[in-house]
C-alpha cells in the first residue's frame, strides 16, 4: 500500500501503462520491479559487467518511462521493452565498436564435437557471452538469441552482411570452444564448481 | 545462415532467467524521471504563464471593445438628443401656431377640435386634422418655416426650447372653444412650476448621461480584478520552482497530490455572480409597414422613441447556480439557472396618452408595438428613462481545460437558452408613472431567444473542495431580442465578468 493506493500484482498491465503515462511514480516503479530482473540479464549479455548492465538498465528504463506513452499494446509489453533495452545497449555498444572494428574472419576453428548446453547455468553462459571480443558479443545477440538476420544486424551497426556472419561464426566458434573446455572440466572435476 | 540447434538452446537458456538488480539502479531512473518532470515542469509553466497572459489579453480587448462601442453609441445618443431638442423647439413653435390656427378654426365653425399628433418638417405626415382648408394651408406654411430654422434652433437657447416645449405639450390637449380661455389661463399658471420642473429633468438627464459615461471604469473595475488575480500566478511558478531545485522530495509529493486533484475534480456545483456592460450599437430600427410603429399617423415620431429605447446600452448583472462535470481529463460540460438584469438608460422627448389626453405614460416601444395601441405620442422636453430588462437564462456549455492545477484555466463555450420575464420603464423626474410589462403577446420582445457564449475560467483551488473562479465572457443572441413584426433588429453584446465558488462533490 502506497499512499493509500494498492499497487503492485494487484494492478493489471493495462492499469499499470495508464499510471506509467500519467507519471504516477507508484506505478513507475511497480513495473520496474516486474521487469528488472529479466531485463538485468538483457543488459549483462551485451555488457561486460554488472556495473555497465546497470548503466544500461537504468538509461533504458527512463526511455521506457518516457515513450510509454507511445506504447500501443500491439506487442508484448515484455517483448517492447526488451527492444529499447537492446537499443539501448547497441547505442552504447556503438561507441565501443569505433575503438575495436569489426573484421572479417577468415580462418575460423570450429570444434568437431558437437557442444551440449544442458547442465550449465545461466550465469556462466553469461560469462562466456561478456567475455566474447565487442563485436562478436553485439552480433552474437542479436542474431542467436533476439532473433534477428544478419540483413538486420547489418543495417542496426552499419556494417556488411558479411562482417555479421563472420562475426557470428567467430562467436559461436569462441563460445563452442570455451563451453568445450567447461564441459571437460566438469566431466574431470564435476558440477561443484558452479 | 540458419538458425541452428545451438542458437536454439542458447535462446532456450536465456529464457526464464533473471538477475537481481541493485537497489541503486531504480533510485538513479527515479533522479533522471525527476530531473525530466522538473524540466517538464519549467516548460509547462512558461507554457501556462503564456495561457494566463493570453487569457488576460483577450478580457481587456473584449472590455476595451465594449467600452469603445459603448461610448460610441453613447455619444450618438447624446448628439441625437440635442438635434431631438432642436427639433422640439421647432415642433413646439409649428404647434403654437397651428393650435392656434386650429383655435380661430375651431371658433369659426364652432366644432370641437379632434386630437392631434405634432411633426415637424415632414409635409406629407399631415399632423393637423381639420376641415379648415386655410387651416392647412397655414399648417404647411409653418411646417416650412420650421423646417428652415432646425439649424438656428439647434444653436439656440436651450431653456428656451425647454419653455417652449414645455408649454406645447400643455396647448395640445383637445379643447371646447368655450373652454379655450380657462384652459390657456390654466395652463399660463402652471407654465412657470412646470418650467422649473422641466429645468430638474434635463439637469437630471444630464447628470445621468455623464454618470453613464463614467459607467466603464466599472467594467474597468472588473477586467483590474482578473488581473491582480492573473498577477498571482507568477508567484506560485516561482515558488514551484524553489522547491523543485531545493527539494526534490517535496515536488514529488506535491505532484502526486495535484494527480491525485486531477482524478478527483468530476462533479461540481457552483453559485455565481457576474456583472458586465452591453451594447446595442448594431440596433436596426425599420419598422415594416404592417408594424405598428409603421402604421401610426407619426411615424417619425415613433420611430424616434424606438431608437432610442433599442439602441440604448447599459449595464448587466446576474446571478445564478451552475453544475458541470468532466466529460474527460480536459473536457467538461456546465450547464445551469441564472437570473439576468439588463439595465439601460435613455433619453426620451415623447409621452404616450391617452385619446382623452387625461393619461400619460413614459413614451415606449412596448405601447408602439401594441396592436391594440389606441393612445397617441406626444412630444415633450427631453426627460430620462431607464428600462430593466430581467431574463431567466439557462446556459449548456462545454469547457476545454487549459491547465488543471492549483491555478486553473478552462476555455468556454455554449448556448444560453433567454426566457424573458418582463421589462420595466422608470421615468425619471416624477411626473410620469413607472410601468412593467411582462412576457407575451403584448410585449415587443421574444418570450424565448437563443444566444451564444465564449469565455474563459481562470479559477483557484481553495481546498480539497472549494474552488474560486473568475469568468471573464461575451454573450451574443442569435436572433434580435425584438420579435420579428416589431420592426427592430438588436441583438446586444454583452461582456460580464463573473465570479464563481464551486463546491466540488468528488
Amino acid at each position: 500500500m502506497q499512499n493509500g493506493r494498492i499497487i503492485g500484482f494487484m494492478l493489471n498491465e493495462t492499469e499499470l501503462i495508464e499510471g506509467c503515462i500519467k507519471n504516477d511514480r507508484a506505478a513507475q516503479q511497480t513495473l520496474y520491479n516486474s521487469y528488472c530482473r529479466k531485463m538485468m540479464v538483457v543488459c549483462l549479455r551485451y555488457a561486460k559487467g554488472i556495473d555497465e548492465a546497470e548503466d544500461i538498465l537504468q538509461e533504458g528504463f527512463v526511455k521506457v518511462f518516457n515513450a510509454i506513452k507511445n506504447f500501443r499494446q500491439e506487442a508484448k509489453l515484455e517483448t517492447w521493452i526488451t527492444r529499447i533495452m537492446v537499443n539501448t545497449a547497441l547505442n552504447a555498444q556503438r561507441k565501443k565498436m569505433y575503438l575495436y572494428p569489426m573484421v572479417d574472419v577468415e580462418d575460423l576453428h570450429l570444434p568437431e564435437q558437437e557442444v551440449s548446453l544442458s547442465g550449465i547455468h545461466f550465469k556462466q553462459l553469461l560469462e562466456l557471452i561478456q567475455s566474447l571480443p565487442q563485436g562478436c558479443q553485439v552480433v552474437f545477440n542479436l542474431f542467436a538469441i533476439e532473433g534477428y538476420s544478419h540483413k538486420e544486424i547489418a543495417e542496426l551497426l552499419g556494417i556488411s552482411e558479411g562482417t555479421s556472419k563472420s562475426q557470428f561464426a567467430r562467436a559461436k566458434s569462441l563460445l563452442q570452444q570455451k563451453l568445450l573446455k567447461e564441459s571437460t572440466y566438469y566431466e574431470r572435476y564435476g558440477e561443484g564448481r558452479i | 545462415m540458419e538458425r541452428g540447434e545451438f542458437n536454439d538452446l542458447m535462446k532456450d537458456a536465456f529464457k526464464d532467467a533473471e538477475v537481481t538488480p541493485s537497489e541503486n539502479v531504480w533510485t538513479n531512473i527515479e533522479l533522471d524521471l525527476e530531473k525530466a518532470d522538473g524540466g517538464d515542469i519549467r516548460r509547462r509553466l512558461f507554457y501556462y504563464k503564456m495561457v494566463a497572459a493570453a487569457s488576460v489579453i483577450f478580457a481587456l480587448a473584449a472590455g476595451s471593445a465594449a467600452l469603445y462601442v459603448l461610448n460610441t453609441s453613447l455619444r450618438a445618443e447624446n448628439q441625437q438628443a440635442l438635434l431631438t431638442e432642436s427639433q422640439s423647439k421647432n415642433t413646439t413653435k409649428d404647434s403654437e401656431k397651428i393650435l392656434e390656427a386650429s383655435v380661430s378654426a375651431e371658433s369659426n365653425s364652432n366644432q370641437r377640435t379632434e386630437p392631434m399628433v405634432l411633426e415637424k418638417g415632414r409635409g406629407e405626415e399631415n399632423n393637423f386634422v381639420g376641415n379648415n382648408n386655410d387651416t392647412e394651408k397655414r399648417n404647411t406654411d409653418f411646417e416650412n418655416e420650421g423646417r428652415k430654422t432646425i439649424h438656428k434652433s439647434a444653436t439656440s437657447n436651450y431653456n428656451q426650447t425647454k419653455t417652449n416645449s414645455s408649454l406645447a405639450s400643455n396647448k395640445m390637449n383637445p379643447v371646447n372653444t368655450n373652454s379655450i380661455a380657462q384652459e390657456d389661463q390654466h395652463l399660463t399658471n402652471q407654465n412657470n412650476d412646470r418650467n422649473v420642473n422641466d429645468d430638474q429633468m434635463v439637469f437630471q438627464s444630464h447628470s445621468v448621461k455623464t454618470l453613464s459615461n463614467f459607467s466603464s471604469p466599472k467594467r474597468l473595475n472588473a477586467i483590474d480584478i482578473k488581473q491582480e488575480k492573473t498577477d498571482v500566478q507568477p508567484d506560485a511558478g516561482a515558488l514551484l520552482l524553489a522547491k523543485l531545485a531545493q527539494r526534490e522530495q517535496e515536488l514529488q509529493g506535491e505532484e502526486k497530490e495535484n494527480k491525485k486533484e486531477d482524478r478527483s475534480e468530476r462533479l461540481w456545483t457552483s453559485l455565481g455572480v457576474a456583472a458586465g456592460a452591453f451594447s446595442a450599437a448594431n440596433t436596426s430600427v425599420s419598422p415594416p409597414s404592417n408594424s405598428s410603429i409603421g402604421t401610426s399617423n407619426s411615424l417619425a415620431n415613433n420611430v424616434q422613441v424606438a431608437n432610442k429605447q433599442a439602441k440604448a446600452s447599459g449595464s448587466t448583472y446576474s446571478v445564478g447556480i451552475n453544475i458541470g462535470t468532466k466529460l474527460s481529463n480536459r473536457w467538461i460540460i456546465q450547464g445551469g439557472l441564472n437570473y439576468m438584469m439588463q439595465g439601460s438608460d435613455y433619453t426620451s422627448n415623447a409621452v404616450v396618452t391617452s385619446p382623452d389626453f387625461k393619461n400619460f405614460g413614459v413614451a415606449s416601444l412596448n405601447d408602439l408595438a401594441r396592436e391594440s395601441f389606441d393612445a397617441q405620442l406626444v412630444s415633450t422636453s427631453p426627460y430620462q428613462v431607464n428600462n430593466i430588462l430581467q431574463y431567466i437564462n439557462v446556459p449548456i456549455q462545454t469547457g476545454y481545460i487549459l491547465v488543471n492545477r492549483k491555478v486553473g484555466v478552462q476555455l468556454n463555450t455554449g448556448i444560453s437558452t433567454d426566457l424573458f420575464l418582463q421589462n420595466t420603464l422608470t421615468p425619471e423626474g416624477g411626473n410620469l408613472d413607472k410601468t412593467t410589462q411582462g412576457s407575451g403577446s403584448e410585449s415587443p420582445y421574444r418570450t424565448v431567444n437563443f444566444s451564444g457564449l465564449v469565455g474563459t475560467e481562470i479559477s483557484y483551488k481553495m481546498g480539497q473542495h472549494y474552488r474560486i473562479a473568475l469568468n471573464p465572457g461575451l454573450r451574443y443572441p442569435f436572433s434580435s431580442i425584438y420579435k420579428s413584426d416589431v420592426g427592430i433588429s438588436a441583438s446586444p453584446l454583452t461582456f460580464d465578468v463573473g465570479l464563481r465558488f464551486r463546491y466540488i462533490f468528488r
